[in-house]
């Protein structure tokens, strides 16, 4: 009897051998495409304010050196990231009892050493004046030396709070 | 002086330093983070488009208000400076045709505020490019303390382009002239099309008597307008003195203003390096 069933089985598996043949799928290799979108983008730092130690009006004086910074900048293929400055007021306000006081041209920069970009020497204004212009896809665009100057006044008739409003602006308005 | 009047003395000292320093030391209370740095879109007369800006304030920053605005920018003759006016002040402004929601908010440290844009095309508009800006602008804390002594009190901005294109445009763009000022090279673009351009571009400087490369220099990534001023003063730096020293140069100028064709001019200049080298 076992012998019956194991000739039998054997016959059966033989002959789903020889009946056996490769079936293709509509498609053997499936695959799925991963995107990431990565918009332009950057991530940046300014100092909050700049204080000018006037002990003699009769000469310039500099601040000291300030730090700018934009890091994981993602631009397109061939665009830059430009650094600006403007003065919100054409003149400081001077503190009570002053009549003369520094106007915002009186505050200029130097090119300062900045890295994957170039600097640019110019004095404030109430437009936004380039302080520096990155590389065309520059991954990041920093200077650490930056020094503003206020000039010699020696009009300025008193001690105390002088001070301007000034704003950063950072944009890569190309095409 | 006893020790306990030396020790006193060394702590004020001390004291004062510090204090002097703190007042010194510059403050890093601006710092964010943003994206896009631009919208291009191509359109077609009455199309509507929508998009966002995102602006992430740092983590360490104090909770910051700011206040968005379209608005129309150009840049001057010698591209030092940037002017932004009132949507609709220059003619081939797209200010008008956006709308920002929202206007204004605070934005908590660590926090992403953003910024809807949508664009309506107007059904009669011409073909051509057109341009404005998304300008998001931190508003000073009335409550901040005021600084003390001579000071600048600075606050943070950003702008990005808005371009649209209603095609057909016409592209099209000349070079004007090179010429050498004290450490600088400059080449002056016209633009003579209808849209903004960008310019890209590499200077090579070839030594007159053995017309030999030694030096090259790059441009990039700066934009060309055709209005209201539709010629600009690109500038770069010399290579160093000692790479490029004083002499007779041939100056080979290829600009890429993105046209079928590359720009170029050849011109004889003479580099003067201030210490003679």
């Amino acid at each position: 009897m076992y012998r019956i069933l194991t000739v039998a089985c054997a016959v059966i598996l033989m002959a789903g051998a020889s009946l056996a043949a490769v079936v293709n799928l509509p498609n053997e290799t499936q695959s799925t495409t991963f995107t990431a979108t990565v918009s332009e983008q950057a991530n940046v730092s300014v100092p909050a304010s700049v204080a000018f130690n006037v002990t003699n009006v009769s000469a310039d004086t500099n601040s000291a050196d300030q730090s700018v910074s934009a890091t994981t900048v993602v631009l397109s293929d061939g665009k830059a990231l430009r650094v600006e400055i403007q003065a919100d007021a054409a003149n400081f306000t001077a503190p009570f009892g002053g009549t003369v006081t520094w106007a915002a041209g009186d505050i200029s920069w130097d090119a300062a050493t900045w890295t994957n970009g170039t600097g640019s020497a110019n004095a404030l204004s109430t437009s936004y004046t380039t302080v520096a212009t990155s590389n065309a896809n520059a991954a990041s665009l920093s200077a650490s030396d930056l020094t503003f100057t206020l000039a010699d006044k020696n009009t300025v008739d008193r001690a105390g709070d002088h001070t301007l409003a000034a704003t950063w602006k950072f944009s890569s308005v190309t095409p | 002086m006893g020790h306990r009047g030396c020790k006193l003395a060394w702590t004020l000292a001390t004291m004062l330093v510090s204090v002097l320093l703190a007042g010194l030391t510059p403050a890093y209370a601006i710092g964010f983070h943003f994206s896009p740095l631009n919208i291009s879109i191509q359109a077609r007369p009455g199309q509507i488009a929508n998009r966002t800006f995102n602006l992430t304030l740092a983590k360490d920053a104090p909770p910051t208000h700011f206040k968005a605005h379209v608005q129309d920018w150009w840049r001057s003759a010698d591209n030092r400076q940037t002017f932004y006016a009132a949507p609709g002040s220059i003619r081939r402004s797209c200010g008008l045709w956006c709308s920002i929601n929202p206007v204004e908010a605070t934005v908590k440290p660590g926090e992403t505020l953003t910024i809807r844009l949508s664009i309506r095309v107007p059904d009669d508009i011409k073909p051509g490019g057109y341009w404005a800006a998304l300008t998001v602008d931190e508003v000073p804390d009335p409550l901040a303390p005021e600084p003390s002594g001579i000071a600048m009190v600075f606050r943070g901005s950003v702008s990005i382009g808005i371009f649209i294109e209603i095609p057909p445009a016409v592209r099209s763009a000349k070079l004007a002239g090179i010429q050498i000022s004290e450490d600088k090279l400059l080449v002056k673009l016209c633009n003579d099309g209808d849209i903004p351009l960008r310019v890209n571009g590499a200077f090579e400087f070839y030594r007159l008597e053995e017309d030999k490369l030694v030096a090259t220099v790059k441009i990039g990534g700066e934009p060309l307008l055709p209005d209201p001023i539709n010629t600009c003063e690109f500038s770069v730096a010399l290579p160093s003195a000692k790479e490029l020293p004083s002499g007779k140069y041939k100056v080979r100028a290829i600009m890429d203003v993105g046209l079928d064709y590359l720009l170029g001019a050849e011109k004889q200049l003479e580099i003067i390096r201030a210490n003679g080298s």
